[in-house]
């Protein structure tokens, strides 16, 4: 049988933005000793009821039918499992571009930092979905997001609250 | 009975109004948004005359809503929060639990049509989300939407599937193309115009273009089919006085010079 797929097939280019996400999950967990932790969780396309729905084209024009989608939540344990919704991500089968969607304190914190690190930086509309184009840009938007002024305070405060 | 109270203050420092709609409504929970009078403060207002102790139930991500109750905040605990969601079980001793979702949409001037209906189907997720956590599904939601009742965002299934006739929404969910959407049932469509008593809206605003509807409600309470045998639908009311002043103008309009450009809006569970 003739082989007709390239020797390099199995090589892969940089990280899923969803391992990304994970693993700045996990080091949360590790900075915090597990009082405030972080979970991503998948946004589903197909799921019925008892899922997270995620998308649909008509009313949500940032997640298309077919995009891998996430949401990355602050968790507090010792709250009840409280969760604070950071930001969503989503992005095709190619990874980039990537859009993350934020919230309006975080945005207007965050756009001003990145403007000139990201090219082409864009903010779909007036919804704060930020559209990346790579990895390099990925990492920096979402450094400004885990660094912001919001996300620091949610995390303080159940901290504080956790070990009362 | 649990009773209710929602009100948009337009970050004015209504303190004494809120004073006096609490004690006149016999309000057990007051949501407010576009609150900027400092919770202290508040709450020496609120207990100087009150027979029964308001407590602050403050949340952790979401500083939009501000909450507070005649009972300990223990019994109201945040489940998931967003800054402009925030989803609270409220599980009172002897009493039917509950999730209380409030919201504050962004207002038009800031967000397209586009933009708000695309949000109501992120609210519709995490209200499910919420409903996974704590193990049932008698929620209601209420808060500031800045869109009316027949709005898509409002109405659509993959949005928040809000529905005017109660009889609809206890048949609990509606499937579309394969996939099952639960119902709310939206008792707010029954208070626009002037068949019923009180204003015919929450919001009033008039503009230059074609269309214009002038009153509109956007601060609205919904109910998910489970929680609707314990809801008062008959209590359900857009204010329009604190029982000393009124909220409206002498021509009917909010009156955003003495109170909010919004109306408030109570409502009564049976838990």
């Amino acid at each position: 049988m003739i082989d007709l797929w390239p020797e390099d097939i199995e090589q892969v280019e940089g990280k899923a933005p969803v391992t990304i996400l994970r693993e700045q999950a996990s080091l949360l967990g590790k900075k915090t000793m597990n009082i405030v932790e972080a979970k991503v969780r998948r946004i589903s396309n197909t799921g019925g009821p008892s899922d997270y729905i995620g998308t649909f084209p008509a009313l949500t024009p940032w997640i298309h039918a077919n995009d891998f989608a996430y949401a990355f939540d602050i968790v507090a344990p010792a709250l009840g499992d409280y969760r604070y919704g950071l930001f969503t991500m989503a992005h095709g089968v190619e990874m980039y571009p990537l859009k993350i969607k934020i919230g309006t304190e975080i945005a207007d914190e965050v756009r001003p930092k990145i403007a000139t690190k990201i090219n082409d930086l864009a903010f779909v509309g007036d919804a704060n979905v930020l559209t990346v184009q790579s990895q390099d840009e990925f990492l920096e938007a979402l450094k400004a997001i885990l660094n912001s002024a919001k996300a620091q305070r949610v995390i303080k405060a159940i901290l504080a609250q956790s070990t009362e | 009975m649990t009773t209710f109270l929602f009100w948009n203050l337009n970050r004015k420092p209504l303190q004494a109004i809120v004073t006096n709609l609490a004690l006149r409504y016999d309000v057990d929970v007051l949501i407010l948004t576009e609150c900027t009078i400092e919770p202290d403060v508040l709450l020496r207002n609120l207990n100087w005359q009150a027979p029964i102790n308001y407590h602050y139930a403050p949340s952790i991500g979401c500083k939009t809503i501000e909450i507070f109750t005649r009972f300990s905040d223990q019994f109201m605990q945040p489940v998931y929060e967003t800054d402009r969601f925030s989803a609270r079980h409220l599980q009172l001793p002897e009493a039917v639990g509950i999730s209380l979702v409030s919201v504050h949409f962004p207002s038009k001037l800031h967000w397209s049509d586009q933009s708000q209906a695309m949000e109501c189907v992120e609210l519709a997720d995490l209200i499910r989300l919420t409903e996974e956590i704590v193990g049932h599904s008698k929620t209601v939601l209420v808060g500031d939407l800045n869109m009316n009742p027949f709005e898509d965002g409002v109405v659509s299934a993959r949005g928040l599937h809000g529905v005017m006739s109660r009889s609809i929404a206890e048949k609990k969910t509606r499937t579309v193309q394969g996939k099952e959407y639960p119902f709310f049932y939206n008792p707010m469509w029954g208070l626009f115009g002037d068949r019923t008593p009180g204003p015919p809206g929450t919001y009033y605003y008039t503009s230059s273009e074609q269309r214009s509807f002038f009153w509109n409600i956007f601060d609205q309470v919904l109910i998910r089919p489970n929680l609707l045998p314990f809801f008062d639908s008959k209590a359900l009311e857009i204010v329009q006085s604190d029982g000393d002043a009124s909220l409206v103008s002498p021509n009917g309009l909010p009156d955003t010079n003495a109170a909010s450009d919004h109306l408030p809006v109570f409502f009564r569970l049976e838990l």
